[in-house]
């Protein structure tokens, strides 16, 4: 595996990444969305 | 747009319910019914734990990307400005991702761009379920690039590399050069 430049500290770091980006991008999009909605009549 | 507007609910409640049941039913259940169905068929490595391991990278993957489209869709003044920034990130996402073009042939004060694609940390992720513990040896033919490799493949011996390349599903020339980067392909 090491031929490929791959080790087991970047299989967790990559699991931990994907793991955790999805959370960080919906905050970020809940952030945006609620303190940015205006009421539309 | 109704119940908005007559507020029976606040944004949030419309964002979770909306998250929640899109990444489940659009992100998550297609996700491991693709891995499922692909995994023995593409002939990838043999193991629960591995099958495992791929089917959560698989279903991850796909959430992120659910993910990031939500965050452009939120940032986005209008669906014209969302779609064109969709369509770049996703080509962006691609070409830093790995797979296409080599880690090393990017130019380092571009290198920092792999690190905020999701395709990259799958994608090396899943070559490590793949690989690991695997022992490759091979003899090539320094004129020609035809050779030999020794891995678990039935007639592997009278096959071209390049052909060999393809069946294990890695990039010919992402793995020559990586070979010649990390070199330590056992070559004789």
């Amino acid at each position: 595996m090491e031929m490929f430049g791959f080790t087991k500290e970047h299989l967790t770091r990559n699991i931990v990444a994907l793991a955790l980006a999805p959370l960080a991008y919906l905050l970020l999009a809940y952030m945006v969305l609620v303190m940015t909605h205006k009421e539309k009549r | 747009m109704r119940e908005r507007a007559s507020k029976l609910y606040h944004a949030s409640s419309y964002f979770t319910a909306k998250v929640l049941w899109d990444q489940l039913l659009l992100r998550v259940l297609p996700a491991l019914a693709l891995g499922a169905s692909t995994y023995h068929l593409a002939g990838l490595r043999e193991g629960t734990d591995h099958f495992l391991l791929y089917l959560a990278l698989v279903t991850m993957l796909s959430m992120n990307c659910g993910c990031v489209a939500y965050m452009m869709g939120a940032c986005s003044p209008n669906p014209a400005v969302a779609t064109f920034g969709g369509a770049m990130a996703v080509l962006i996402y691609l070409l830093f991702g790995g797979l296409f073009v080599s880690n090393q042939a990017i130019p380092h004060y571009m290198q920092w761009i792999q690190f905020l694609t999701p395709i990259y940390y799958a994608y090396e992720a899943m070559a490590v379920n793949e690989f690991d513990g695997t022992v490759v040896m091979m003899k090539v033919d320094t004129h020609s690039l035809i050779g030999t490799i020794k891995y678990p493949l039935p007639g592997a011996n009278k096959i071209s590399l390049r052909t060999q390349l393809y069946q294990l599903g890695i990039n010919s020339m992402t793995f020559l050069r990586r070979c010649n980067f990390y070199g330590d392909v056992w070559f004789y």
